[in-house]
């Protein structure tokens, strides 16, 4: 859209000049003595439309006149008064200023101005279009293919008006052949339109299809975005989305596309470039949030030879079945916006006028109800990935599955399409290649299944990879729910469908099926999924093994779709039911559609103590609705601090370069002050395993559920192996220890804490950032197991036999660190990294306790068994003249008694493992000797 | 995939008839059981991704066995020492050589592919922190071994390539290798073949990572110097004339601030010795600066 952005820049430049022309015509006016600014510009206003839309009738006369007698020829200027546009409202002049004679009301011929969106009430006249084709020339289409076109709008002109409102602006539409040049992408996503060719004409830029049926549906996209003309919105979400949505609704209204075409094949294109039918919630995904759908760079680019097309059509695809969800609801939704835009043409530019506008719309329009699938409509845009104009920035991974027709002998096929690709700050795309992914199959127990070797990995390039497992029948034809985990780099997409019996029947595919989520039964419960519509219930399937399915065919036109539907989760114990879960869901068009009913999916983290004010390292245990981290911070765009490491890169990328809020994943933040209440509201798959996906390198990662877990609640899945225990991994896949960061003392200008040490932990904990290191090239995921997910296996790892304590440094502003000393069986004197662990460095003021072994400061520093010890233990970032503590704690075995030395005075005391030591600190870095022995 | 489900069974009724007909595991030339090493490895047919048919001989010197007619492996005991294999299709696609790591004890080389011609496999390997070439590294595709040269650029010659069906060739995963990173991998799913030879692109590897955890973000950094005043120095950032930030640096004198977009004047101080205050714009939030001051 950025050819509007210079338009309007364009129009600021001439404004004065327009005025002074302007101000000229009504000398009347000025007779009455001294006028208010208002007044003028009211009057300069007055003048200017009447002037305009004499020059519009003009215009559209002379055109008229020429293309009757043939005279009509693109390029050729002709003369027409200059066309002047003023506005008295603050935020915007819009004027059109032609000195080349564009034949258009609005906007100019070479070398002129164009007009574009100005801030104020638009004065102009509107009507319909007229189609414009070039009779020769590289421009020219086939003459049948340019009948064609026409006679699709001709035939469809008054279902366009009905569903999308008249055009903003009537007039000539230039349609250009643009087979030979157009981009493969534009070319997929159904031509372009340009409100300005740069000749002063709109224009449709159309390929030629090879079937009548893609080109006529195609077109209809391209006539609706013209008749949104110059006065459209800023974003894709809204313009291609609303788009689309009405171009589907239009091809399936009965008379509204020409006779002689084939419905079916009509269909088939909708299905194939426009609507995603019944599987919109699995493909609701964040790595569909774009600014542009297709990136800058990727406009010219083609497509790759694979076949495959990469992001861009999925975000077309799914923007126009997120709005035909609400044009399922409200069918001229689309139409009564559109004239919101018209009459402010600033406002399609603004989102939240724009979701405020949408609900004004639904309060008019069905004043009892006024909700989208059951939500007020900012709620319900909140939970549509795709309508967020916010570009995701880092590497993003989107998965989408579809079911392959099942035949004999299918439990479920299912295709799992992954698109791999990362955004720069300029919006580019670039699709990744070289990168391998393990995708992991999991039943509903989240046990790890395999289907066939050539599931077991998906080699991408140039964005794209794919494999079809057919899933295995495990309970002889009984339903389950499978999660299909694709983990790449950092980034897993999960998708979980229903297999087996849930999916098909007898070989046919059911048309209604879906899984479960976040339910706990008691011995004899049942649990059942009913359909209603209109308050009618026309189904009810068993839920088994948290997936259900089954045939609804024809009844209340369900198979055909255009209505809303009403699925609840029904919890049977004894004679009592209890509703778990109630969604009204949009059906906007024909076939099967899969549900998620995941019980408390929707959840808001209150983190414990806020975000503190300084720097601090931030987890996200749940998906948050938007990408826009300065909003979830409440930060100024150009004053939020956000940076998350890439081990791949070996940098911090910062905002806004850096991926959006993500659960599983932490953040370092540094705020000025602190938010004392500080909450995240997101999805939340309950009571399901959660996967994490790590890089070689350091991690930075977070428990992705609400619930604190311990490390014998996460497993370690490597590439095609079977999950492991995470102290199995440790020390082989991941690092002997992972971190949380534990900021220092505070700035003493700042009075906020900018620097900080890392400290080694043992747990978990939900909203806490993590440093976790994987040691496998290929990478690992964690899966997080929830406590209550039922028959998770957690093999006993094998710990080394010895003895372990603590020592603990306290400062009396209550800073503390620790070190972790021993005698193991298997360890050495010298460093070991499959038993000892260093320390992370400090940065900047904060408290620090180190082991040290030869060049290495350790954490934990592990001996040989059997034998007395002498641990060095030196000790920075004490508070000098000031008190601190050293405590110890016993992790395992029996340690007696030991000694501890005082290097600053030489003074030996005799401690037990519940001692407490009370020191003065005599030096910011200060040492001790603990001579240890343990069994 | 089901296509591959057909060339599995296909495999497993070429196996059985060559096992009716009692053709499995006759053995080339030579003794097969002399060497002091074993070698394992499959051959692969890279036009189907199955083993080859007829049965291919993988010959040492003068030490030879026939692949498996049912998964393509292969064993082969060699004299130590051994670098290089030679593999005869026994068919119209003629012998293929295989350079190996010099046998020293057991080793397992992978999938080596066979087909109707011979590609030369390109690529350029950098190191994806910096983006500067990495020499040395080693390459493996389809069998064939390669090392970068100083540019980071490797070639890789006699690499099988099909004729018709690219199904197999496209899901060979390579590998590359350098002892100061981690191991990458790379595909050619979607590279061209110009002129008999084939352009993997640049192929990114990650360095392996510090025993610790990388320190927090910053956007200002330096070292205050020389080390005996920049060691845990006090290093102040101002803002028109106002101290912002202040921090100690460490014991090698590096310093580090994470401060939000503006302009700052910054300088160190240890004890009496003081560094003159150096300007310094942070336009943006991703803008980072290294500052090195020096205290006199």
């Amino acid at each position: 859209m950025k050819y509007r952005t210079f338009l309007f820049a364009a129009m600021l430049g001439i404004a004065a000049v327009s005025r002074a022309t302007v101000l000229t015509l009504n000398t009347a006016l000025f007779n009455k003595g001294p006028l208010t600014r208002a007044e003028v510009v009211a009057a300069a206003d007055a003048e200017v439309t009447t002037f305009e839309n004499n020059a519009y009738k003009l215009s559209q006369n002379a055109i008229e006149l020429r293309q009757k007698l043939g005279l009509w020829k693109k390029g050729i200027p002709f003369s027409l008064p200059v066309v002047v546009r003023l506005s008295s409202k603050t935020g915007g002049t819009g004027a059109g200023f032609g000195t080349g004679g564009g034949f258009n009301h609005y906007s100019a011929g070479p070398g002129g101005f164009g007009g574009g969106p100005g801030g104020g009430p638009r004065q102009l006249t509107s009507g319909p279009l007229t189609l414009q084709f070039d009779s020769s020339g590289s421009e020219a289409f086939p003459v049948a293919y340019q009948q064609l076109l026409q006679s699709v709008f001709n035939q469809a002109e008054p279902t366009l008006n009905l569903l999308f409102g008249n055009p903003a602006v009537g007039g000539v539409v230039h349609v250009a052949n643009f087979d030979s040049t157009i981009g493969d992408r534009q070319a997929v996503a159904g031509g372009y339109y340009l409100p300005n060719n740069g000749a002063g004409m709109p224009e449709i830029r159309f390929p030629v299809y090879n079937a009548n049926e893609t080109a006529a549906v195609n077109f209809i996209h391209c006539l609706l975005l013209a008749y949104l003309g110059p006065d459209g919105y800023s974003s894709d979400s809204f313009e291609e989305g609303l788009v689309r949505a009405v171009t589907m609704k239009v091809v399936r209204t009965a008379g509204a596309m020409p006779s002689n075409l084939d419905p079916t094949a009509m269909e088939n294109v909708l299905e194939a470039d426009y609507d995603v039918l019944g599987f919109y919630d699995w493909d609701n995904q964040r790595a569909l949030s774009a600014a542009s759908f297709i990136a800058p760079n990727l406009i010219s680019t083609p497509l790759p030879a694979s076949g495959g097309t990469g992001l861009f059509l999925d975000r077309y695809i799914m923007a126009g079945s997120a709005w035909a969800k609400v044009l399922t609801e409200y069918p001229t939704f689309a139409a009564n916006l559109n004239q919101q835009i018209y009459a402010n043409p600033s406002l399609g530019s603004n989102i939240p006028g724009l979701v405020s506008a949408a609900q004004t719309i639904l309060n008019t329009s069905r004043p009892s109800a006024p909700t989208v699938e059951g939500y007020p409509f900012v709620n319900w845009y909140d939970r549509q990935f795709v309508l967020q104009p916010t570009s995701v920035f880092g590497t993003r991974l989107f998965s989408q599955v579809l079911p392959i027709s099942p035949t004999t002998g299918d439990f479920a096929v299912f295709d799992i399409a992954a698109t791999l690709f990362s955004t720069d700050s300029s919006g580019n795309e670039k699709l990744l290649s070289s990168v391998t992914g393990y995708p992991i199959f999991w039943d509903d127990q989240y046990q790890r299944f395999t289907t066939s070797a050539q599931d077991a990995q998906m080699a991408f390039n140039n964005g794209d990879a794919n494999v079809e497992p057919n899933l295995p029948d495990l309970y002889a034809g009984q339903e389950y729910r499978a999660t299909l985990d694709v983990p790449v780099l950092d980034q897993v997409a999960r998708v979980m469908v229903p297999a087996d019996g849930a999916y098909t029947s007898s070989g046919t595919g059911n048309d209604f099926y879906g899984t479960t989520a976040g339910v706990t039964l008691n011995t004899g419960d049942t649990l059942n999924v009913t359909v209603s519509v209109g308050g009618t219930q026309i189904a009810s399937f068993p839920v088994v093994n948290d997936a259900f399915g089954g045939t609804i065919g024809s009844l209340n036109g369900y198979d055909t779709g255009g209505l809303q539907i009403t699925v609840s989760l029904v919890q049977q114990s004894g004679t009592t039911n209890t509703t778990l879960l109630t969604r009204t869901i949009d059906k906007p068009g024909p076939g099967a559609l899969a549900v998620n009913m995941f019980v408390n999916s929707e959840q808001t983290y209150s983190y414990p103590n806020g975000l503190p004010g300084g720097i601090s390292m931030v987890g996200i245990p749940d998906d948050p609705y938007t990408s826009d981290v300065a909003a979830i911070l409440g930060t100024p765009a150009n004053d939020t601090l956000v940076a998350r490491y890439d081990p791949s890169t070996v940098n911090y990328d910062f905002y806004p370069d850096v991926e959006p809020f993500e659960a599983g994943h932490s953040y370092f933040v540094n705020l000025n002050t602190s938010i004392p209440n500080f909450a995240l509201s997101g999805r939340e798959q309950s009571g399901t395993s959660r996967c994490v996906a790590l890089k070689p390198g350091w991690n930075m990662v977070s428990l992705p559920l609400l619930q604190s877990l311990q490390t014998t609640s996460v497993r370690v899945v490597h590439a095609t192996d079977f999950p492991v225990d995470f102290a199995t991994a440790e020390g082989t896949l991941i690092g002997k220890d992972f971190f949380f960061f534990a900021p220092g003392a505070n700035d003493p200008i700042a009075g906020t804490p900018q620097g900080g040490t890392f400290k080694p932990s043992t747990t978990f904990d939900p909203g806490v950032g993590y440093f976790i290191e994987d040691l496998a090239p290929e990478g690992v995921t964690l899966v997080f197991d929830p406590g209550n997910t039922a028959n998770i296996a957690h093999p006993l790892a094998s710990q080394p036999s010895g003895w372990e304590m603590k020592a603990i440094f306290t400062t009396a502003d209550g800073h503390s660190t620790e070190d972790i000393l021993g005698g193991l069986i298997g360890a050495t004197d010298v460093y070991n990294s499959s038993f000892d662990t260093p320390l992370p460095p400090v940065l900047g003021v904060g408290l620090q306790a180190a082991s040290l072994n030869g060049p290495t400061r350790l954490f934990r520093d592990e001996r040989s068994y059997g034998k007395w010890q002498n641990f060095t233990i030196q000790v920075q970032g004490l508070p000098v003249g000031k008190q601190f503590t050293l405590s110890f704690a016993r992790d395992q075995g029996i340690i007696r008694y030991f000694t501890v030395t005082n290097n600053q005075t030489g003074q030996i005391q005799t401690c037990f493992i519940n001692s407490q030591l009370t020191f003065t600190a005599t030096a910011a870095t200060e040492t001790f000797t603990i001579r240890a022995i343990g069994f | 995939m089901k296509y591959k489900t057909i060339l599995t069974v296909c495999g497993l009724i070429a196996a059985t008839i060559l096992l009716s007909l009692g053709l499995v595991a006759c053995g080339g030339g030579g003794s097969g059981s002399s060497g002091s090493i074993t070698v394992t490895g499959i051959v692969l047919d890279v036009e189907t991704g199955a083993p080859t048919n007829p049965q291919s001989s993988v010959q040492a010197g003068s030490l030879s066995t026939l692949t498996s007619a049912v998964d393509g492996s292969f064993s082969l005991n060699v004299p130590s020492g051994t670098s290089s294999l030679s593999v005869d299709t026994n068919g119209p696609d003629g012998v293929f050589t295989f350079a190996i790591p010099p046998a020293t004890a057991t080793e397992d080389v992978g999938d080596l592919y066979v087909g109707p011609n011979k590609v030369t496999v390109t690529g350029t390997v950098v190191d994806a922190s910096n983006n500067n070439p990495v020499q040395g590294a080693t390459i493996d595709f389809a069998g064939v071994l390669g090392t970068t040269n100083a540019s980071g650029n490797f070639s890789l010659a006699n690499v099988a390539y099909p004729n018709s069906s690219f199904a197999a060739f496209q899901g060979i995963v390579g590998s590359v290798r350098d002892p100061n990173y981690f191991a990458g991998t790379f595909n050619l799913s979607n590279a061209t073949l110009t002129g008999g030879s084939i352009d993997a692109g640049t192929i990114l590897l990650t360095p392996l990572s510090s025993t610790t955890p990388p320190p927090p973000p910053g956007d200002l950094y330096g070292t205050v110097t020389p080390a005996a005043l920049g060691a845990n120095s006090t290093v102040t950032v101002s803002q028109n004339g106002t101290p912002f930030r202040q921090t100690a640096a460490d014991n090698t004198g590096s310093y580090s601030f994470w401060l939000p977009p503006g302009t700052y004047s910054i300088s160190a101080v240890n004890g009496t010795h003081s560094s003159t205050p150096v300007n310094v714009t942070i336009a943006s939030t991703t803008d980072i600066h290294q500052l090195n001051l020096t205290i006199n």
